[in-house]
């Protein structure tokens, strides 16, 4: 069962062609990783599957009527606000907000639990969010888009500046999520774990997907020249496919 | 006998309209023109008008300017200084003053005997209203003074000594509310038989608006009991006569309905 | 926050109460109640009913609808500098109704007056959002309102100077510091439905401000509408102050204090905020329109005068936070 479709997107900003006829399918407990050197596109495609942005083509995502759509894919954008000093329960019950009507309902609540506990924020629900740190922060908004508890999940390089622990823990996170039936899509710059954390890759040049495969089909010596301007080491380990970027081209 | 003679105060003009000699009042205030406050609106048309600055009124060069004690202190100073007479007058507050203040203007513009003349008439008239008062049995009505932005005159006062003299008990007065503003409440407490307001100006003003407020209303509205004040009253000249008459009718309307 | 609620509700209506027993005319309690709700011709029915029942109404409507704009505006921008007197639109919506009473309108045809006032304040919100939107600094909306209402201000003055009526070129004073005295239920009469309007609109603002938190992306992807909720604020806001101001004139900063003082009390959720801040927003002008006659009975002490002797220090202690934090 397809989560999302998308057929030929494509985005003109200002005249300039941004996104060129972007066709793919996600089926169900997909962990995708949406990969590409800066100014790829990779924000740009994210929003316009999400519906935010105008497109030409099509996105079954965005198809669906802008009120629902929080109930089939929660988004985590880039800029992590977090605008007011609310404590991190409430922050984290924000995601509930596609599914609430008026009241909290006990299901909101264990959802937000939930959330939580797998984000390991248990000790911290009464803390003001803002006051945490840049790290504890990052977690609340995945402990959001957790709660928000639907089929798809968008981010947008949430592992930046993180630190590895963390870093290692929300792809483990992530990929807990497409093994129980979710599907994730996450935008990132670390190719290393990209390569070990995720089933499918995306790579995006200049608007355009050059290649969607498997981390170890796609990840290949000439791409990562071609497209990264890298080389890299590459390997099977018994811990599975490692790779690390050596030189500049 | 000063030969021109430039009047740059609203009661001045009035008073110098009615007692200076032909062709000797050169120049009076523009505000003369406005009929809310000047009884001799049309009259002063005919006039030259000034706005009262002192480069304008040394340009008509007058022997002697007319102005009030609360004219524009650097205007009146100014003038002094270019070497012109200034004749101050003082506000009128009572009837004995209106008397005082015709002389005053008399000596100010040599026409002595023509203000011994106007003055008489003055007395008299008052004389014969103060008989037609005293025909007029029954009990004192209390009035009331209400203008924009909520004010009332006290007793010492020109409109007070109106009332007065008509008859009339000044209500806010009695209550301790003298010159000054009168809340509306203490208003609707006192209920007075007679309320005596302004004629409104074109144009809103939110001073103005006080006297559309339903308490207001209500107690202009009934019979017999709304009046209004105007032109005849601003100033002491000898037309607040016709203020006291018009108190007078108000009084007997009053009495009339019981 | 129900227990908040209880609390603030019953701080509105003691200070209500009390408001309805405070004037120069010394009535007695039991005799004001009775003059109150007994009605009658007597001077006492006539001072409750039509001085200072009308009075406490529009002090309870005008600063709850104070309060709310600002907590409006407030999650909107998330900024707390945000109200509706700082940043022009008050000032706006009291050229509005100058304009409708100097040229007759006012007069002619019934509820012109707020609904003149309501377009100014529209023009004013939106030039605001446009100077100074969502993504704007702190200094660029200051700086937005400072420019709106230093020229509706001037305006407004122009205007009144060019009015045939020589006591209206005074009233600048009533417009930018507003003043409660001596109304009357007419003018409860034609703020009650504009109020009430934008008060619904704003209040249906509750979930997507609370969104708002994560920013405009993750809140859009959640389903809110960013068009319509700039719209709802925009035309409640419009709605809410243009009443106020045509009726009181220009009375600032309650939508800057009531919403500070609140947020930690509703754990700094914007929508909660909304209605603790109409309920705060009476409160403060209850109070503040209480004290000037306390204070100063013989003199009209405008209310903008308290208003600001609380809001002003609050303000510059924001503004040097917001320095300090470096934004």
């Amino acid at each position: 069962m397809s989560l999302l479709g998308v057929q030929d997107l494509s985005v003109s900003l200002r005249g300039r062609k941004v996104l060129e006829a972007i066709s793919f399918d996600v089926a169900r407990g997909e962990m995708i990783g949406l990969i590409g050197p800066n100014g790829a596109g990779k924000t740009t495609l994210m929003r316009a599957i999400l519906g935010l942005i105008p497109s030409q083509g099509g996105s079954s995502l965005a198809d669906i009527p802008p009120a629902s759509r929080g109930k089939h894919a929660a988004w985590m954008p880039q800029a992590r606000e977090i605008a007011w000093p609310v404590d991190v329960r409430t922050l984290v019950a924000l995601g509930r907000i596609p599914h609430a009507d008026a009241r909290i309902s006990a299901q909101d609540r264990a959802a937000v639990d939930r959330a939580l506990t797998h984000m390991g924020l248990d000790a911290f629900a009464d803390r003001t969010a803002t006051r945490l740190s840049g790290g504890e922060q990052a977690r609340v908004l995945i402990a959001r888009a957790l709660a928000q508890e639907t089929p798809l999940l968008m981010a947008d390089e949430p592992v930046a500046g993180l630190d590895p622990r963390h870093q290692i823990s929300t792809m483990t996170c992530f990929a807990g999520l497409a093994r129980g039936g979710a599907s994730v899509i996450v935008s990132l710059h670390d190719l290393g774990l990209a390569a070990r954390h995720c089933t499918r890759l995306l790579v995006l040049d200049d608007g355009a997907l050059v290649a969607d495969g498997a981390p170890q089909a796609v990840l290949t010596p000439q791409l990562l020249r071609d497209v990264f301007g890298i080389t890299a080491w590459t390997g099977v380990t018994e811990d599975g496919f490692v790779l690390q970027p050596l030189a500049a081209l | 006998m000063p030969a021109r003679a430039v009047s740059i105060n609203l009661c001045t003009d009035q008073l110098a309209m009615l007692l200076a000699a032909p062709g000797q009042l050169a120049s009076v205030s523009r505000i003369s023109l406005d009929p809310h406050v000047s009884p001799m609106a049309e009259e002063a048309a005919r006039y030259h008008n000034n706005a009262g600055r002192a480069e304008e009124v040394h340009a008509l060069r007058p022997d002697v300017v007319l102005a009030g004690t609360y004219s524009s202190r650097e205007t009146v100073a100014l003038l002094r200084r270019l070497g012109i007479e200034v004749v101050q007058f003082d506000i009128v507050d009572s009837l004995d003053d209106v008397s005082a203040q015709i002389a005053q203007m008399g000596a100010a513009l040599g026409r002595e005997a023509r203000a011994a003349q106007v003055i008489a008439e003055f007395e008299a008239g008052l004389a014969d209203l103060r008989a037609d008062l005293n025909a007029l049995h029954g009990e004192h009505p209390r009035a009331a003074l209400y203008y924009a932005n909520g004010y009332t005159s006290g007793d010492a006062s020109l409109a007070g000594e109106i009332l007065a003299t008509a008859g009339l008990h000044n209500a806010p007065a009695e209550a301790g509310y003298d010159w000054g503003i009168l809340p509306l409440e203490m208003l609707a407490m006192i209920d007075p038989d007679v309320m005596i307001t302004a004629r409104r100006y074109p144009g809103g003003s939110r001073a103005e608006e006080i006297l559309d407020h339903p308490v207001v209303g209500a107690m202009r509205g009934q019979t017999g009991r709304g009046a209004l004040t105007d032109h005849d009253w601003v100033c002491g000249t000898p037309f607040v006569l016709r203020a006291i008459g018009d108190m007078v009718a108000a009084r007997r309307a009053l009495g009339s309905d019981g | 926050m129900t227990r908040l609620t209880a609390v603030l509700g019953a701080g509105v209506a003691l200070l209500f109460a009390a408001s309805l027993l405070t004037g120069p005319a010394e009535i007695g309690v039991g005799d004001s109640l009775s003059a109150l709700l007994l009605g009658g011709d007597t001077p006492a029915a006539m001072v409750m009913r039509e001085i200072r029942l009308p009075r406490a109404l529009l002090a309870l409507m005008i600063g709850g609808s104070l309060g709310l704009a600002g907590a409006a505006m407030q999650g909107y921008l998330r900024n707390s500098l945000a109200d509706p007197g700082l940043i022009g639109v008050s000032g706006s919506a009291a050229l509005g109704a100058v304009l409708s009473i100097q040229t007759g309108v006012a007069g002619a045809v019934a509820f012109s007056l707020p609904a003149f006032a309501l377009g100014g304040a529209l023009i004013g919100v939106f030039a605001v959002l446009a100077l100074a939107g969502p993504r704007g600094t702190s200094l660029t909306l200051i700086l937005a309102g400072i420019a709106i209402s230093a020229l509706a201000g001037a305006l407004t003055s122009l205007v009144l100077n060019l009015s045939p009526n020589p006591f209206a070129a005074n009233e600048i004073v009533f417009w930018m510091m507003g003043s409660l005295a001596d109304r009357s239920m007419v003018h409860v009469g034609i703020a009650i439905p504009f109020i009430a309007i934008g008060a619904f609109m704003l209040a249906r603002l509750a979930r997507g401000l609370d969104a708002l938190t994560l920013g405009e992306d993750a809140a859009a992807a959640m389903g809110i509408s960013l068009r319509s909720l700039r719209l709802t604020l925009v035309f409640g806001t419009a709605a809410v102050v243009g009443a106020s101001t045509a009726v009181a004139g220009a009375i600032g900063f309650v939508g800057l204090v009531v919403p500070h003082i609140l947020r930690p009390f509703v754990g700094a959720r914007p929508g909660a905020l909304l209605w603790a801040s109409a309920l705060g927003g009476a409160i403060m002008l209850l109070a503040a329109d209480i004290a000037v006659r306390l204070i100063l009975p013989e003199r009209d002490l405008k209310l903008g005068v308290l208003t600001a002797i609380v809001g002003a220090p609050l303000f510059l202690h924001l503004i040097y936070r917001t320095r300090r934090e470096g934004l």
